[in-house]
């Protein structure tokens, strides 16, 4: 396996699903499915359970149906995943989505994907600014947004979209710090 | 921000020459909707106690002339706001009455002006003036999470690069504040790559609604309480980034 098929760090796989335009929330890695192991399982805002799995370069078919099999195991066990953590606040009654994720997809897995009912997503996995970042091969290409106020490029939305990629257009960041602040004491209170 | 009200004032006036507003009020815009009538009685109280530590604060909202209105149910003792008759969701009045309110403060000291900007109207072209510095009031609920986040990516769409700040409510303490404020921080720098301002905590929720309900705003009777002081704090950060 080359230096670059090598599966993201959580921490980063987390900071990206959290910026899709459906922010995901990471859950847990390395979970046992049908078989093998899931490399990490996300929830999206309403409590949809999205399987996610990395495909190293020329593992994306086998990356997808490997996911297409997790994701029929897992549908008739969330009762039991909610049963077990309800504090996690997944919605056992919403089908589980698959989202594969890798460097480079044979197009034959994106046309597969989306043939799905429902359809699977693949994201490609880069880096923008030394940040990470997924492209959805099949959301909307950001170039193709209008602008808010015609000839004002600055109104612009600067909300990553689901395909946002290099080309698309986002302020410069203002620094990322944000820091909690207090001047209160717990004896304060 | 980078254009002042008075460069787009054409937005939302007649012509008016010799009409100027004074360049150094600062506006700070508390987007909610109109029967929120928490977060109402928290940007009121956070006018007061902007007042208390030496800021001419005043504070504009839309009138509450519809029913359901956060503001029916409050009493406001030490500070009337400059409620404004919206007519059918006119937002312009509310544009034209911050930029009034800010010529009649030019001659006080560290004027400011907080402006409750209603989400559940749509929002005209040039509203995006009142928006530059946002304060919002969040926990990290889902409902509220997302709600928090529907409405950074319907204020940054407008104006991508207002400062967003928020003070989190739903904490029992100072640590689970922290918590919860770098749980919304994550969110916001991955979704729009940049930094979330803190301005603290307000703490005893429990104690605000039942305080509304007594038609008083929360820490109105009572200024000693730790919602109270802990808005001071808030107030006292967000003057901080202010001056």
């Amino acid at each position: 396996m080359s230096e670059e098929s090598h599966r993201p760090a959580i921490h980063d796989v987390r900071r990206a699903l959290l910026g899709l335009r459906e922010p995901l929330d990471l859950l847990a890695e390395d979970v046992l499915g049908l078989g093998a192991r899931i490399d990490w399982v996300a929830r999206d805002p309403l409590g949809g359970v999205t399987l996610v799995r990395w495909a190293a370069a020329g593992e994306d078919l086998a990356a997808l149906a490997d996911l297409v099999a997790q994701r029929a195991w897992l549908a008739p066990r969330l009762p039991d995943w909610h049963q077990l953590a309800p504090e996690r606040q997944i919605d056992p009654e919403r089908a589980p989505s698959g989202l594969v994720l890798g460097l480079r997809f044979d197009p034959r897995t994106s046309a597969a994907a989306a043939a799905l009912a429902p359809p699977i997503e693949v994201g490609r996995w880069m880096h923008i600014d030394g940040k990470p970042r997924i492209w959805l091969e099949n959301g909307p290409e950001p170039w193709d947004e209008p602008a808010e106020r015609e000839g004002d490029t600055e109104a612009r939305s600067p909300v990553l979209s689901r395909a946002d990629g290099p080309s698309s257009s986002s302020p410069p960041a203002e620094g990322l710090v944000s820091r909690f602040r207090t001047l209160l004491l717990d004896g304060d209170l | 921000m980078a254009r002042e009200l008075r460069d787009v004032l054409h937005y939302f006036l007649d012509d008016e020459p010799g009409r100027t507003a004074p360049l150094s009020c600062p506006v700070v815009a508390a987007p909610c909707r109109r029967e929120d009538s928490g977060r109402s009685a928290l940007l009121w109280r956070l006018a007061l106690e902007m007042r208390s530590l030496g800021r001419a604060a005043a504070l504009v909202a839309p009138a509450p002339e519809a029913e359901g209105s956060g503001w029916r149910d409050l009493e406001l003792e030490g500070l009337e706001p400059g409620f404004v008759p919206l007519g059918h969701g006119r937002l312009d009045r509310l544009a034209r009455r911050v930029l009034e309110t800010r010529e009649q403060l030019a001659g006080d000291t560290q004027p400011l002006v907080l402006v409750q900007v209603p989400t559940d109207l749509p929002w005209p072209q040039g509203i995006g003036d009142l928006l530059g510095h946002c304060w919002l009031v969040a926990s990290t609920g889902d409902r509220d999470r997302a709600e928090f986040l529907s409405l950074c990516e319907r204020v940054l769409a407008v104006v991508p690069k207002a400062r967003v700040g928020v003070t989190v409510r739903g904490a029992d303490s100072l640590s689970a504040a922290r918590a919860a404020f770098e749980s919304l921080a994550e969110l916001f720098e991955a979704r729009f790559d940049r930094a979330l301002l803190s301005y603290g905590l307000v703490l005893d929720e429990h104690e605000l609604y039942p305080t509304v309900a007594r038609r008083r705003a929360p820490g109105g009777a009572r200024p000693g309480t730790r919602a109270t002081r802990t808005l001071r704090d808030a107030a006292a950060l967000l003057r901080g980034d202010l001056e």
